[in-house]
């Protein structure tokens, strides 16, 4: 069973004069345990469809459905939910939350989730543990470098058991030593929590390590490679 | 110059509803000092009014010892001579004798009182202080050998129009003069001292009093508020022997009064600039801050750091000009209404409050001198101005490297 | 958790909320200030001028409120203070007898109104024993004394000892007798310095024929100055039917409608500058929302409901009016402290009370009116929530895409 699929999606935008099809009619569904990336030049649509699926935002037309609910229909607080039960984010530029320190920021889902304190933070202990951040839950984003944010993020984005882990970019501000140990934390979390990833990106490195590699071009699927 | 005005400008409406907030606030804080100017300087009307307009005239003389000692024998000598020189001058509109005393007043019934006693020209007393606009009931002096009596001196002896009040006073001979007079007119002068007396034609007091052609005071009108120091010298000159004050050395209280007003008025315009200082500050330093990039790259483009101090504190400038506007508009709007509603500040029916025995108008008109209006505007500008210095010495500071470097 | 956001938000933007707080704090501190010496101003004019021309509950002939007729007077005045003091122990009663007549030197003769009060009692109440230029206050049971203005000793050209002939009329008939100065005061307010004269009682009392123990009033008095509220029926039933009895508010009611308009006067300042507060706050809370669009479209990413960023900027702007709030509470107290210490003397402002003759203490100083202050503050918090639900409901319907996407 599918927990993302997507039927015929379309997304258009106003961009001054010009509509913007940043989606054509795409067709894709993700099973369970899959660590996916999603490659494609710029403006093929990836970002669109990460946002599509992440309830972000709503399709032009056609369907998009996680976890069996159709999210196109759904009102703003119900996206908001479906986000906070069911999706992780991490992004290129770590986006955590500057005043909360890393302990805080990983407790914060769980926080909207209505999770005890308790449980709040075992989990968020037990995640930064897992990422490699133990001993650092006390800082705040500011305090910790590139890489290290990014693992919060990657924390927090997990620290749900979400349904599926939307990463976009995610290393593409980091040296590529750093890239490769957070490469790995994936794809450990992947194999040994059966986290599903999906990703956008040009890295290549990411790609290598990918089970399934979807190609966009022009908003639609070109190539979809199971490995 | 003109680039970076238009950059200024633009800049402003980057984020318009900031600078509309920003300007709001500074707005609505001119709008009110020029409001308060306007309530304030009704209300110095109203109490100009009062005092001056309906009492003291621009200048009074007396006899020089007369203001000391308000002795009815202090008369001023060869009055005739000396209204006639007042009226040949052509500063001088009216001058305005009067015979100012006590007398015990009686009516018909068994009632006596005791007040004040005014002899005067009706004539002259209509065009000076237009008394005979405060007759209440009845009508004011016209013929000799009759009176008009003050609303408390009436209800006092229980006397009306057409009845007959007793006078009798210490005549300056040493005799009692006592005479009857008939009530032609009640009037509410607003001043306590005056409404508990009565008021006669100059001619019956002068006799009443067996006093000759004496009078006591010379009330004098001049063409404008400006001639009253230059009347005043070249009567003092003519008259060494004359007590010859203007009536702010008579009320020292009105003047007083405006005085006052002045440190209210500081007080308010230093509220505002604070806020306003406050407000463009901020405005502007968040504007620098979110520029950061921006301004680093001015300054890789060459723009010297002068020149990029100017754009800033042209930015503020500006601001305070829009502040400016927007505080003479709502200023204006709201002094417009005070000056054709006013507000009324009723103490007791029909009566304002009372200042120093003088009874004001309840209802304040607004009164604006541009002057007034201006000051605000001028001091929101130059806080504007002054406020724009701190980011825009913030914004030279800056490294343009690591300016641009920032996100 | 949110509270916490919120508060760390306001920390990391240390200047902005500096500014914005900033705002409030001193809107707040004028607001308490001046509101707390004006209930300083109005609490002293209320004192002086209950205790001195009427009293908590005064006692009159019936009618003699609306008709001031000084021929109104109460017989067997210390038989009925005598009763109210039996029935009320904790009060001070005493009586007075106002008169006009008129005042005559060899040189000169003055219409004036002529109090006779209880030596002793009177010199508690009084504020002219303080005024005193020359001579001494009454004495109490030495006959034949009078108390003059420096200005009406001057008129009538006499000085300390000096005799001076006092005429009243009661029901039609003049009465005159001889008195001598036993001081003169300043009070710096004209008409009372120029027409006001004070006498003993009894002395007083001896010049109206026809009447036992005659007093215009029996004045009634108490701690502090608010009426007690079963005060002037416990009076009442002390004197019985007949005379009129009245509360401070029934006896004096220019005072209070003074009272009451200048502190409308004040409440409309004050919204006024709280309003200019909270343009301030809300400028600042949606430049801050402006230029964290972003993160708030991260916190949406995770999940949080539009709800969530609602109530997470109105916890920032409460925050603000909290903290801005107690910053101005403290410093409001700060400014009050001096006044409420020390005074200010407005002596040289003229003494100008709403009710005539009265001399007012011009030591002027300022009470700490806790439960306004409250209000006040309160009304400071809540201002900064109002102002931070534009804001807040704008980070409500932010789109999270769109947000994601700015910078």
């Amino acid at each position: 069973m599918a927990i993302v699929s997507i039927e015929k999606a379309t997304r258009h935008y106003q961009d001054g004069d010009q509509v913007v099809e940043a989606l054509r009619g795409l067709d894709l569904s993700i099973e369970p345990g899959e660590f996916t990336a999603i490659m494609g030049p710029s403006g093929s649509g990836k970002t669109t469809l990460l946002n599509l699926i992440g309830g972000m935002d709503t399709p032009t037309s056609g369907r998009v459905t996680v976890s069996g609910k159709e999210v196109s229909s759904m009102s703003k607080t119900e996206r908001s939910d479906l986000r906070r039960d069911h999706v992780g984010f991490i992004f290129q530029s770590y986006n955590l939350i500057p005043v909360l320190t890393a302990q805080e920021n990983t407790e914060f889902v769980l926080l909207l989730q209505g999770k005890s304190e308790a449980e709040r933070n075992q989990r968020a202990r037990e995640i930064l543990k897992a990422v490699g951040l133990e001993g650092m839950e006390g800082r705040r984003p500011a305090e910790l470098s590139g890489g290290q944010q990014q693992r919060v993020a990657v924390a927090r984005a997990i620290a749900t058991k979400p349904t599926i882990v939307l990463a976009d970019e995610p290393t593409a501000n980091l040296d590529s030593e750093t890239k490769a140990e957070l490469i790995g934390l994936m794809r450990r979390m992947n194999e040994e929590e059966g986290v599903t990833f999906l990703f956008s990106t040009h890295d290549h490195e990411i790609i290598d390590v990918a089970r399934r590699v979807v190609t966009l071009r022009d908003g639609q699927v070109s190539s979809d490679e199971h490995r | 110059m003109g680039i970076l005005t238009a950059i200024a400008w633009r800049n402003l409406w980057r984020h318009p509803t900031r600078t509309v907030l920003t300007s709001l606030t500074m707005g609505l804080g001119v709008a009110f000092c020029i409001f308060m100017a306007s309530w304030i300087g009704g209300f110095l009307d109203v109490m100009r009014t009062a005092t001056v307009d309906r009492n003291l005239g621009h200048l009074q003389i007396h006899h020089k010892d007369y203001p000391e000692t308000m002795n009815p024998y202090d008369v001023v000598p060869q009055a005739q001579s000396v209204i006639e020189g007042l009226q040949d001058k052509p500063d001088v509109k009216i001058v305005a004798p009067r015979i100012q005393a006590f007398g015990m007043y009686a009516g018909a019934k068994d009632e006596a009182a005791s007040g004040s006693f005014v002899g005067v020209d009706p004539e002259a007393e209509k065009n000076l202080t237009e008394m005979h606009k405060r007759v209440r009931k009845g009508r004011w002096l016209k013929n000799s050998r009759e009176a008009v009596i003050g609303h408390r001196l009436a209800k006092e002896l229980n006397l009306d129009v057409g009845g007959e009040l007793l006078v009798v006073v210490n005549a300056l001979d040493g005799s009692i003069g006592n005479q009857v007079y008939p009530v032609v007119g009640i009037y509410n002068s607003g001043m306590l001292e005056r409404d508990g007396g009565a008021m006669f034609p100059l001619q019956d007091a002068q006799e009443l009093f067996a006093m000759g052609d004496g009078v006591h005071e010379l009330v004098v009108l001049t063409q404008a508020e400006e001639k009253i120091e230059t009347v005043q010298n070249s009567t003092t000159n003519a008259y060494p022997d004359l007590a010859v004050r203007t009536w702010y050395e008579i009320s020292p209280e009105t003047k007083q009064m405006e005085d006052l007003t002045a440190v209210t008025s500081f007080f308010f315009y230093f509220i505002i600039m604070a806020i306003s200082g406050f407000m463009v500050v901020n405005t502007l330093l968040m504007s620098v801050y979110e520029r950061t990039r921006e301004l680093g790259l001015f300054a890789s483009l060459g723009l010297p750091p002068k020149r990029v101090v100017m754009m800033i504190l042209i930015e503020s400038g500006l601001l305070g000009v829009l502040s400016s506007l927007l505080g003479l508009g709502f200023g204006l709007l709201g002094h417009l209404f005070l000056a054709n509603y006013g507000i009324t500040m009723e103490i007791k029916e029909g009566e304002g409050f009372i200042l120093n025995g003088v009874v004001l108008d309840p209802v304040i008109f607004g009164q604006l001198n541009m002057t007034q209006a201006i000051i605000p505007l001028v001091i929101v500008m130059f806080v504007s101005v002054v406020a724009g210095l701190w980011p825009a010495r913030r914004a030279v500071k800056l490294d343009p490297v690591v300016a641009l470097a920032q996100e | 958790m949110i509270f916490r956001m919120a508060l760390r938000n306001l920390i990391r933007r240390p200047m902005q909320s500096f500014l914005a707080s900033g705002a409030v704090a001193g809107c707040l501190a004028l607001i308490i200030w001046t509101c707390n010496f004006q209930d300083g101003a109005w609490v002293l004019l209320m004192d002086d001028t209950i205790r001195a021309s009427a009293g908590h509950v005064v006692v009159q002939a019936d009618g003699y409120q609306d008709a001031k007729d000084s021929n109104l007077l109460v017989a067997d005045s210390s038989a009925i203070a005598t009763k109210i003091r039996q029935q009320n122990p904790e009060t001070t009663v005493m009586r007075r007898l106002i008169l006009g007549g008129m005042i005559a030197s060899p040189e000169n003769s003055v219409a004036v109104g002529i109090s006779g009060v209880e030596a002793e009692a009177e010199k508690a109440v009084s504020q002219i024993p303080k005024m005193m230029v020359d001579g001494e206050w009454l004495e109490a049971g030495t006959s034949g004394q009078v108390l003059i203005g420096t200005t009406l000793a001057k008129r009538l050209q006499v000085g300390l000892g000096d005799k001076v002939v006092l005429t009243v009329s009661y029901r039609g008939e003049l009465q005159a007798l001889p008195f001598r100065v036993a001081g003169t005061f300043t009070i710096g307010n004209a008409s009372m310095d120029n027409f006001f004269v004070l006498a003993n009682l009894p002395t007083l009392q001896e010049m109206l024929p026809g009447i036992t123990d005659p007093a215009t009033m029996i004045s009634v008095q108490v701690e502090g100055y608010k009426v007690p509220a079963g005060l002037k029926a416990s009076v009442r039933e002390a004197v019985g039917d007949g005379p009129e009895v009245l509360r401070a508010e029934e006896a004096l009611p220019e005072l209070f409608k003074a009272e009451e308009l200048d502190k409308i006067g004040g409440y409309f300042m004050w919204i006024f500058i709280g309003i200019l507060a909270s343009i301030g706050i809300l400028n600042v809370l949606l430049m801050s929302l402006f230029q964290r669009t972003r993160e708030l479209g991260m916190l949406q990413a995770m999940g949080m409901r539009p709800s969530g960023l609602v109530q997470l900027l109105l916890t920032e702007g409460f925050l603000l009016g909290v903290f801005g709030a107690l910053l101005g509470f403290i410093a409001g107290l700060a400014a009050t402290y001096p006044m409420v210490e020390y005074g200010i003397d407005y002596g040289m402002i003229n003494n100008q009370a709403p009710v005539s003759g009265v001399a007012l203490n011009t030591l002027m100083k300022a009470v700490y009116s806790w439960d306004k202050m409250a209000i006040w503050t309160g009304f400071h918090v809540l201002l900064a929530v109002l102002a931070s639900l534009w804001p807040a409901l704008r980070a409500g319907r932010l789109e999270a895409v769109e947000s994601m996407r700015s910078q």
